[in-house]
Formats: C-alpha cells, structure tokens, sequence
C-alpha cells in the first residue's frame, strides 16, 4: 500500500484542473486500502496459516485473500534456518523457522520458541535421511 | 654433522602414474605464466575507473596538459603496479589435483586456501579469452553444487596438457581429451550454422526493448522547439530535420542500430555453438571472442525449457534451454542449450541429445472452457484504469488509444488461454504456459523442488485452481486456473517417488 502513496498524490499535481474533483476519491481509496492492509489482513494472514511438517514433505497453506498451498519434498531441502528478530522476542518470545530449497526460501512464521525448535529438529531429522538413490 | 635429508620430490603423477590403491598426494604446481598477464589486465580494469576519478577530485578539472602529464605518469605507475602484483599472484598461486579433489592457494598477504572434493565438483568449464588465446592456453572453471555465483576454483591460466589432466580427474575431461576414443562410437552432437545464429539475432527481441526507447525518443524530438531552433544562428539549419517523414526516418534507423546490435551480439555469443552428448555429461561450447566451455551432468538437468519468443513463434522457431539444479553462476541458472531451431525440431533434438526429458510437447490438456473469462478479464481491467483516463484527457486520439490498449490487453488474455496446458506422462510433466514468449516446460515429475496450489477468492468460488511448479532456477511455472480436482491429482502425482 505504502507503494501506491504517490499515485493520489501525483494525480493531486499532475491531473489538469477539471479533474481535480477526483483527487479527494484517490486519497479516500488510498486510506482504505491502509486501513484493511494494517487491520485486516494481518489478521486473515495469522488466521489462514497452516503447516504440516510429514515424513515425505512439508505442506504449508498461506494467504490472506489469494492461498497458496505450497509442498516441499523433504529430500529437497537444503538446510533450515531459525530466525528471531527483536521484535519476535520482546513480544510473545516466538521464532521464525526459514528453508531453502534449490529453488529458494520457504517459511513458517512467528512459532513459539519452544514449537520452533522442535520443528526444525524434526525437519533436520527427516532430512538427514538417506536421499538421492 | 647430522645428516641433512633432502627434502622429497614426488614424481609428477598423471592419471596413469598412480602407483598404489592410495593415490599419492600429487605435487603443488603453478599457473601457466600467461596468469601474471591476465591478473595483471584484471588488476587494471578494476583500478582504471577509481584512478581516473581520484584524478579529476584531487585537481578538479585539469587542463589538457596537466592531464596529458599526470595521466601518462598514472597510466605508468598503474602498469608497473599491476604488472608487478600480476607476477606476485601467479608466483604465490599454486594448486594441486588428485583423483580425491583440486586444491588451490592464493593470495600474496591474506592467503586463501580452497578444497573441493572431487564429488563435489558438478563441471569443469573451459574459459579462453583473448588472453589465454593469446598464448594458446586456457582458463578453468572448477564448479561446485552448492555455490554463489563465481565458480569456486578459477584457474587463470593453464597450459592444455594441465587442463586436460585436471578435467580427467575431476571428471570433466571430453572424450577428445581422455582415453583412446572409440571410432566406431559416433557422440551426439549439433553445431549451429552460421545462418541460424544470424536468424537467432534477427528474432532475439532485443527490438522489443527499442521499440518503447524509440517512441520515447520521437516523443522527445517531437517536443523540442524546432521554430526557435531553426531561427537560431548557433544550430546550423540543415542538420535539423524538415519534416515528419525525417523523423519517421530516424527513428526508423534507431531501430535499425538497436536491432544490428542484437544481431551482434548474437553472433558473438553464439558463434560456433556445439551442443555434445557425452555419457552423462552435455558439453556446449560458443562464444566468438571468448571461447566457453561448458560440461553440465545430466542428472543436475531438472528440466528442459523451451520458449518461443514473440518474433519466433510465428516463424516456427524455439530456443531450448535447460534449468540445473544449484549450478553456481549463471544468474537464472538456465542454460541455452540450442540458440535456435524449428520447433517441430525439439522433440527429435531431445531425442538425441536429452532423451531423458524427450516428449513430443503437444497434445496438452488446456485449462476448461470456463476458465477463458478469467485469463481476458483481468489484463483487461487493468489495461482499462490508465486506458479511461488517457481517453478522458485527450478525447478524440486519446479513445482510439485506449480502446486499442485495452484491446490489446484482452486479445494477450486470450493468447495466455490459448497457450495453456499440461501432461503428465511417462514419469514426465509437461507444463506450458505464456508471458509474452510461449514457454513449455518438460520436466521429471517426481524432481519438482515445490509444488503449489494457488486460489484467489473468485476462483475458489468456482471450483478452480492455479498450478505452480518450482524448478531449480528459482523459476517458477504455472497453468493458471484449472479445474481444482485436475490441480489436486497434478499435486499429487508429482509426489516424489
């Protein structure tokens, strides 16, 4: 949403003068955007998410409006990160788990500490057993 | 007087010398000499820009003979220093390679060591630049899997014996460079003809990039205030164009040098290009100036790309490229592995030289009839926001624009529905789909790094579903819309074994 700031406000200069009464609509359209995009869809992101950690593969679904369904083989990942930001640990204590594959980066997000260090163990776990033949 | 024991010398030991079941850790051998000249060009490239920027903040701007002067001397000083740090990398660079893996030390103050296993390493490629040309050696390129983009091992300059030797070891040796080759064994191989790398300039598309450049230029000679350059007596008048048909013109020829230099730049990669089946390994060798080398294993080779550009497809012709999985450099990690060929060419191209990923690529299953709406009405109501607005603003020109773009945004919409499809067959997916260039992928079903399922809200009302593929490349592949329970037992089967 931040992104789409300049369009209200270059149409506010740009636009020749009979169209200025549309500018006001730009800006309200624009504020409701941000208004959904901080109160709303964090919400459904938090509420949508969902992850499997199983012998064969791992199978996240994710999204607020458009859900993605994403299953990774567990041969193919690469290695398993845990991340936790300072705001992740001053609030909730909780930690992000990251894996890669050849074909880039896949996440579980804002896991309790103690839930993200089990599921990264058993996702090495898995992984460490014998793959390619 | 204790005796003094003179330090061991090993033999040097090729491939055949390796006396025990242990193979002898094989002697430290330097560069070819032909590495302090090419370090040495290195070192200036990268001073040359710093250097003639300190110049210009130290003095401000010179005058013509201070600069001449000063120049001269930091040309000099920049020669002898670089010449001088050339020799020192090449005297302090030393490597060593065994049938275990290659070794390599460098570095004059801060020494760098680097080993890589022999099972690590995914290619060994061939690089001779001018240089290395020059003095009729070459330069290697050690590759390993998981890599950045730089190869880990770079081998500036060796002569072809050592080249050869270090391929044979680490298994990127050519059938032409190892053992006795097999007379009889005739390898796969292509070799572009040197028509078809003019064509594949002609038709690379670079002219897709000119054409928005160009209208921007017209734009910008349009809006120059011609009247009062013409009275003015600075501009002589008869460089100034008269009419719109000299601007046509210009552009005309804008267009002409954009394309020219594609078509270069065309010949200049893909001179010569020779794709060659040998055992597991594809070997591609191009370049006009600087000849490459390429060995990719085929078991890396997680799919077989090919795209039909916009300038090609109605031509009948398709690029195939390949996608690998974790090769180091390369930014998409895509490979070319033929510039240009007829498309009805593919399937028997891979049959000769990727049976592996062979498939006929037709008979595809396209996403249902219902689907077609979703593929033109969003591109269209994009297309319609800015197309309303350009028609509001310049009423008569403007809605003819408008309702062309708009148009135009409908009839790609189509064009996407059209192209799409998928196959699933003999452990093989196939998957096709259109940016702007058709692109059809052939993958192993059971290689896939992801799978997805994607839905937005309208679609999950009607039942569809997008499939997505991700290859190695960090590329993504998708058929857009499909009924959901096809997009569930695509998911499924393409579970890994």
């Amino acid at each position: 949403v931040a992104t789409l700031l300049p369009v209200p406000f270059l149409a506010g200069r740009l636009l020749p003068d009979r169209l200025d009464d549309a500018v006001p609509y730009l800006w309200g359209a624009w504020l409701l955007l941000l208004v959904l995009q901080v109160g709303v869809v964090p919400e459904l992101l938090w509420r949508r998410w969902r992850y499997a950690v199983r012998a064969d593969e791992i199978d996240i679904r994710r999204g607020a409006f458009t859900v993605t369904r994403t299953i990774v083989p567990m041969r193919r990942v690469q290695h398993v990160d845990t991340e936790q930001g300072p705001i992740q640990s001053s609030i909730g204590d909780v930690a992000t788990i990251a894996f890669h594959t050849a074909a880039g980066r896949n996440e579980i997000p804002h896991l309790r500490t103690s839930e993200a260090a089990r599921v990264r163990d058993r996702i090495l776990e898995l992984t460490k057993a014998p793959d390619e033949l | 007087v204790s005796d003094v024991v003179p330090p061991q010398v090993a033999e040097p030991s090729g491939p055949d010398a390796a006396a025990g079941p242990e193979l002898q850790r094989a002697r430290p051998r330097k560069l070819h000499r032909a590495a302090i000249v090419s370090e040495a060009l290195g070192q200036l490239r990268e001073a040359i820009f710093p250097v003639v920027l300190g110049v210009f903040v130290t003095s401000g701007l010179p005058s013509p003979d201070e600069l001449l002067s000063f120049g001269s001397l930091a040309v000099l000083v920049a020669l002898v220093v670089s010449v001088l740090s050339g020799w020192l990398q090449w005297d302090r660079t030393l490597y060593r390679v065994d049938a275990t893996g290659i070794q390599l030390r460098r570095g004059v103050i801060r020494v760098n060591q680097t080993w890589l296993p022999a099972e690590r390493v995914q290619a060994v490629d061939v690089v001779r630049g001018p240089v290395q040309r020059l003095f009729g050696v070459v330069e290697l390129h050690v590759q390993s899997a998981g890599g950045g983009r730089k190869a880990e091992v770079v081998l500036r300059a060796l002569s072809r014996e050592a080249a050869a030797e270090v391929r044979a070891l680490l298994g990127g040796a050519s059938a032409a460079t190892t053992g006795t080759p097999d007379p009889v064994r005739t390898v796969p191989s292509r070799r572009i003809r040197r028509r078809d790398v003019l064509l594949a300039g002609a038709t690379s598309g670079s002219v897709g990039i000119a054409v928005p450049a160009g209208a921007a230029l017209l734009q910008v000679v349009d809006n120059l205030p011609w009247a009062r350059l013409r009275r003015s007596d600075e501009v002589d008048p008869s460089v100034l164009p008269t009419s719109v048909g000299a601007l046509v013109l210009i552009a005309a020829a804008v267009l002409l040098v954009v394309w020219l230099i594609g078509v270069v730049g065309a010949v200049i990669a893909f001179s010569g290009f020779t794709v060659t089946r040998d055992g597991d390994r594809l070997r591609i060798r191009r370049g006009l100036l600087e000849r490459r080398e390429a060995s990719v294993p085929v078991g890396r080779v997680h799919a077989v790309r090919i795209v039909e550009g916009v300038l090609r497809q109605p031509f009948g012709l398709a690029q195939v490229r390949v996608e690998t999985a974790g090769y180091a450099g390369e930014a998409a990690a895509a490979r070319t592995l033929y510039p240009l060929l007829r498309r009805r060419d593919v399937p028997a191209f891979l049959h000769e030289l990727l049976p592996e990923l062979e498939d006929r690529l037709d008979d595809l299953t396209g996403p249902p009839r219902r689907a077609l709406r979703r593929y033109v009405l969003p591109p269209l109501l994009v297309a319609a926001v800015p197309a309303v607005a350009v028609a509001a603003l310049l009423v008569p020109l403007g809605l003819a624009l408008g309702v062309a773009v708009v148009a135009a945004a409908g009839a790609w919409g189509a064009l996407r529905y059209g192209s799409a499809g998928w196959a699933l067959r003999d452990g093989r997916i196939v998957l096709r789909g259109r940016r702007l260039a058709r692109t059809t992928v052939v993958a192993v079903a059971g290689q896939l790094e992801e799978r997805q399922l994607r839905q937005n809200p309208f679609t999950r009302r009607a039942g569809l579903a997008t499939f997505v593929v991700a290859l190695g490349s960090r590329t993504r592949t998708e058929v857009a819309h499909l009924e959901l329970d096809t997009a569930r037992a695509l998911l499924a089967m393409t579970r890994p074994r």
